[in-house]
């Protein structure tokens, strides 16, 4: 089939379904907004998997036309480019994206702003297929821009509430702080290659790169800086958790399957590029680690549902930056996209959740709803073992394919992996106890209340729990004998040797894995599932008080940032726009208004005052020209 | 020309003779249908340059084109005579007769080749507007500008006579086209003499005392002829005089323009701001933007003509909507003071959106006639070295915002009464002219070409 065709199939769908639900969806029936904004999805998932059988070759190039140009240097194409890296990235966004849409059809039925929330959906999905899709830098940061948007519309969805209104406003300035970064490394990329089409730079790169060379270290940086924006990465992540006050959907689709990958995707697209850049790659790893424990360590603390997944989202987002800071870019994608599956089902089931309890989130107020939410529990289980590495779960091969590739590149990353690894599985089992096991801690007519969520609800559970279980087996590890089909697949893409460590390592490191797992989760289920009265953490102590209040960092931004710049900009205002510029503007107006009043005067309405004083104008002109 | 001049003189005194014989209903007909007669006489005549009664006027391009406009824009008033039907019908019989007159007078004035015939043109206009200014007869006010109109008037026609006989003198010959080199001083005297005159009855600064006063107490309708129809008629005129003599006037007559140009962008911008009534604030409107037409008459090429004719219809289709509709609001609430349009936008939104264009072109706001006019004009100045005098006109432009701004805001203020309408074919009548202001200002060319 012809690639342009898949190209189109793919990429408008969601933005046909945009543009009908955006501008009609008040006026027409709620099923009909329903099938529209999941037709979208659904057909791009369609071209997706057309494109994964019948697009052969290595990569297609679709340049649809000339956007513009960079006098004297780049000629910038509406290009796209589909190879094997997009068309993984691909079935992540459309196949998550259309169970999340599909459970969004339950989830925000009754919403009265229903149509709105659905047109949003489908304009990020398209945004996100024109970030995936880009041939180059400027449509992946039209697509990345546009994703950005979505984000802060979707955050910020229920406008009514001013603090939802200022996470969003949060997320979108401190995404913007990385978009500056990206934007410079655009414009040092068009300087120094002269394009900015993925094809070129790597063409230009084989033929004259230089390793270590400081402009390339410098746009690798750049990059990066727009990668801890939008994969909220330290010391840009504050923004995540604060996100979860949009609807839960949004949390599973865009903070935590698809759009804060992207900055993984970014990297995995321009592993060319940060391969002649060591010094980078180790600021990454070493940020990637940093964030995944201090985000894995602060969920050991919090009692919000949703925030708990989201520094544990934030935490694998650490491992992934890793992964591609050891130059290990296959395992992070790999991890990517098991990712996506097990931490959009535990999003989709922490807001089942949510839902059954009628919008509570804290977990402390739940306990013991295994009993009423069966298929919840049972896909939270999964999702739990699936995140947590629990052989053979999706995340089990994923992340002990990260950790063995860090391994074998530094001991001392490993280190800080393994320990934020005993973490992850301390607040996930800690969560699952908490909140189906044990007694329930709210008032006997809430517990009364808590319901099973509906089919259109389950079923995407359903579907993408059994991703979460055998989504793994795309990568099996060499030890079992299985093939890692993943890998040979995206080889094709990302050219990258794979790394070696010895069998003694990777039995040990699974064996004690499975220990450590077991003994967590013995010891959190007395903690939290069997005792009578569960104690939650309230911060005596030093160390959990920081904990709670995740290190100060938001406190330490306000002191450091926020408050001097509100300062200086309540100063400019202040002095300088209301005492100097407001005054000099007012001069002219006060003259104006002033001579005119004594003007009016000239105007008395006698006749015979407005005869001398015509005489009197003529009089005067004769005479100058007399004497002129 | 002349079958145009006839056609109208014979309505005139149809209509006349009909009033007698008090039949009511033709009255009005009888004069549009005479007015659309007088225009395709002219627009079909096919040579341009016929000079008629022994060199007295003469018909060429831009006197036809002026006299095209000042007919087009009489034809628009004419329907609002019907306002006047429940007054007796012998009053409306002998406005509507005046009226034509009025536009017989114009034509005359804007042909015009002698000064015989000027000066007789000029006469037949003012003679006829002192009457309509009088028209509301139990009405102080309207008595009070009638009389100040003629006072003012009679004075302009001696400055006038004065200027002519100077330059009679000198010449020894009534043609406005002098054949001889360069005027002479006695000569140059005349002229500022003359063109002091016109000043007078165009209005401009330092000349402009009279209009406010006669506006104000003016019967709207007939002021918004005063505004649109005699303004182009002198303005015209006066175009049309500096443009035949423009090789043989000395230099420093641009001086002259230029103090009057200054004078009237600035301090009548100056007045305008303090006003309180919106019809004396169109007044002061007409007078400003006169202001501007007048920085036509530096310089002469041949763009200047099609410049100045736009700024007439853009001027004009605004003007005309701009009194209507205090008209309008005046019969509602008993004033025309800025308190009585607040709340327009929700009483009578369809006056208030009309208004607002209109206020907008007047004021030079973008997508209107009245910014593509003033782009032009703005544009020849600049092309001609007045750069500062542009510059000064920016400015006052700048100031005269605020005026039309103040009213644009009390219309869509707030607190609103009871809603009132207006007969729709009045108001499709005003919706027509602010098509024309939109359509002026969105596709320039489209009138340009019209124009020439």
């Amino acid at each position: 089939m012809d690639a342009t065709l898949i190209l189109h199939l793919i990429l408008w769908p969601p933005l046909i379904g945009f543009l009908i639900n955006g501008l009609f969806g008040n006026s027409i029936p709620k099923w009909a907004v329903s099938i529209i904004a999941c037709l979208g999805p659904l057909t791009s998932f369609t071209g997706t998997v057309l494109a994964y059988k019948f697009l052969s070759g290595p990569a297609h190039d679709i340049p649809l036309y000339t956007w513009f140009i960079v006098e004297g240097s780049a000629k910038i194409n509406f290009g796209f480019y589909i190879d094997h890296l997009a068309i993984i990235m691909l079935f992540v966004v459309t196949g998550v994206g259309s169970l999340i849409h599909a459970y969004s059809t339950g989830y925000m039925h009754d919403d009265k702003g229903y149509s709105r929330f659905m047109a949003y959906m489908n304009l990020f999905l398209f945004s996100m297929l024109l970030l995936v899709l880009g041939s180059n830098l400027v449509v992946l940061f039209a697509g990345w821009e546009g994703v950005g948007l979505c984000s802060f519309l979707l955050i910020g969805f229920w406008f009514e509430n001013k603090e939802y209104n200022k996470a969003a406003a949060k997320a979108f300035i401190m995404n913007r702080i990385g978009d500056l970064g990206f934007l410079v490394a655009i414009f040092l990329i068009i300087n120094k290659f002269g394009g900015i089409e993925f094809t070129s730079i790597h063409e230009t790169l084989m033929e004259e790169g230089q390793l270590n060379d400081p402009q390339i270290a410098l746009i690798c940086l750049m990059l990066f800086l727009g990668v801890c924006g939008k994969s909220a990465q330290i010391p840009l992540f504050t923004w995540l958790p604060d996100a979860m006050a949009g609807p839960t959907p949004v949390s599973a689709l865009i903070h935590a399957a698809t759009m804060v990958t992207a900055g993984i995707y970014l990297i995995a697209r321009m592993y060319f590029l940060f391969d002649y850049s060591p010094l980078s790659l180790n600021v990454i790893a070493i940020t990637g680690c940093i964030t995944a424990l201090i985000a894995a360590t602060i969920a050991l603390k919090q009692n919000d549902i949703k925030k708990i997944l989201a520094y544990s989202t934030v935490s694998q987002l650490g491992y992934m930056a890793v992964a591609l800071g050891v130059g290990s870019y296959i395992s992070a994608v790999f991890h990517l996209m098991t990712h996506a599956f097990f931490k959009a089902l535990l999003f989709l089931g922490a807001g089942s959740v949510i839902h059954g309890l009628h919008g509570e989130q804290d977990i402390s107020k739940m306990g013991g709803l295994k009993s009423k939410m069966k298929w919840t529990y049972a896909v939270m289980l999964i999702g739990t073992l699936a995140i947590v590495g629990c052989p053979p779960f999706a995340g089990f091969f994923s992340k002990d394919e990260i950790l063995a590739s860090v391994y074998s590149k530094n001991f001392w990353y490993f280190l800080v992996l393994a320990f934020a690894s005993v973490f992850t599985a301390w607040y996930m089992f800690r969560l699952l106890f908490a909140t189906f096991h044990g007694q329930f801690r709210g008032s006997e007519v809430k517990f009364e209340k808590v319901h099973e969520s509906s089919y259109s609800m389950v079923i995407p559970l359903i579907v993408l729990a059994l991703f979460s279980m055998f989504g793994g087996f795309a990568g099996l590890p060499e030890l079992t004998g299985g093939e890692h089909n993943l890998y040979k697949f995206l080889v094709q893409t990302i050219a990258q040797t794979r790394f070696k460590v010895s069998h003694l390592f990777e039995y040990s490191l699974w064996g004690i894995t499975i220990v450590a797992l077991i003994s967590i989760a013995y010891l959190t289920y007395r903690k939290y599932a069997t005792s009578s009265k569960v104690v939650f953490e309230s911060g005596n102590s030093l160390v959990s008080k920081i904990i709670l209040n995740k290190f100060y960092l938001d406190e330490l931004y306000l002191i450091l940032f926020v408050n001097p710049l509100k300062k200086t900009g309540s100063w400019i205002i202040n002095q300088f726009e209301y005492g100097v510029i407001d005054r000099l503007i007012r001069i002219p107006d006060t003259l104006i208004e002033s001579s005119s009043i004594a003007l009016k005067n000239l105007q008395s309405g006698k006749l015979s005052w407005y005869l001398l004083s015509t005489a009197v104008s003529i009089l005067l002109i004769v005479l100058v020209f007399i004497y002129r | 020309m002349m079958l145009a001049l006839i056609i109208l003189t014979l309505a005139g005194l149809l209509i006349l003779f009909l009033g007698f014989s008090k039949i009511r209903n033709v009255l009005l007909p009888v004069a549009i249908v005479a007015l659309v007669a007088a225009i395709f006489s002219l627009t079909t005549q096919q040579t341009f340059w016929n000079q008629y009664l022994t060199d007295m006027v003469q018909i060429d391009g831009i006197s036809r084109k002026i006299s095209l406009i000042i007919m087009y824009t009489a034809l628009g008033l004419l329907p609002f005579f019907n306002l006047f039907k429940g007054r007796g019908q012998e009053e409306l019989s002998d406005f509507l007769g005046i009226y034509l007159f009025a536009i017989i007078g114009s034509i005359l004035m804007v042909s015009a080749l002698n000064y015989m015939s000027l000066f007789l043109g000029v006469e037949i206009l003012s003679i006829s507007m002192y009457v309509l200014a009088g028209a509301n007869r139990r009405s102080v006010h309207s008595n009070e500008a009638s009389l100040k109109y003629f006072i003012t008037g009679s004075f302009t026609s001696a400055i006038m006579l004065f200027g002519i006989a100077w330059i009679y003198v000198e010449s020894a010959s009534l043609s406005m086209v002098q054949l001889s080199g360069a005027a002479t001083n006695m000569m140059s005297f005349g002229f500022l003499f003359l063109f002091t005159a016109f000043a007078l009855k165009v209005a401009l600064v330092p000349f402009h005392f009279w209009a406010p006063d006669v506006y104000q107490g003016t019967p709207t309708l007939f002021t918004a002829s005063m505004a649109t129809l005699v303004k182009i008629a002198a303005i015209g005129a006066f175009y049309r005089l500096v443009q035949l003599n423009y090789a043989v006037l000395p230099d420093w007559i641009n001086w002259y323009f230029v103090l009057l140009i200054l004078a009237t962008l600035i301090l009548g911008n100056i007045q305008a701001v303090s006003q309180n009534s919106v019809k004396r604030l169109f007044a002061y409107s007409g007078i400003v933007q006169s202001g501007f037409i007048l920085m036509g008459f530096l310089y002469q090429s041949e763009f200047v003509d099609w410049t100045m004719l736009f700024y007439f219809i853009a001027y004009a289709s605004a003007s005309l909507v701009g009194f209507i509709v205090i008209h309008f609001v005046e019969t509602q609430s008993g004033s025309d003071n800025l308190d009585s349009f607040v709340g327009l936008s929700k009483s009578n939104p369809g006056l208030a959106l009309v208004l607002t264009i209109s206020l907008i072109s007047l004021a030079g706001g973008p997508l209107t006639a009245g910014f593509m006019a003033k782009i032009f004009m703005l544009s020849q100045s600049i092309q001609n070295n007045f750069t500062a005098l542009a510059l000064v006109a920016v400015i006052s432009a700048v100031i005269s915002m605020y005026y039309y701004y103040k009213v644009i805001n009390a219309i869509y203020s707030k607190s609103a009464d009871a809603s009132w309408s207006v007969p729709f074919y009045y108001k499709g009548l005003l919706y027509v002219f602010t098509v024309i202001t939109l359509i002026a200002g969105l596709v320039p060319s489209f009138l340009i070409g019209l124009i020439k």
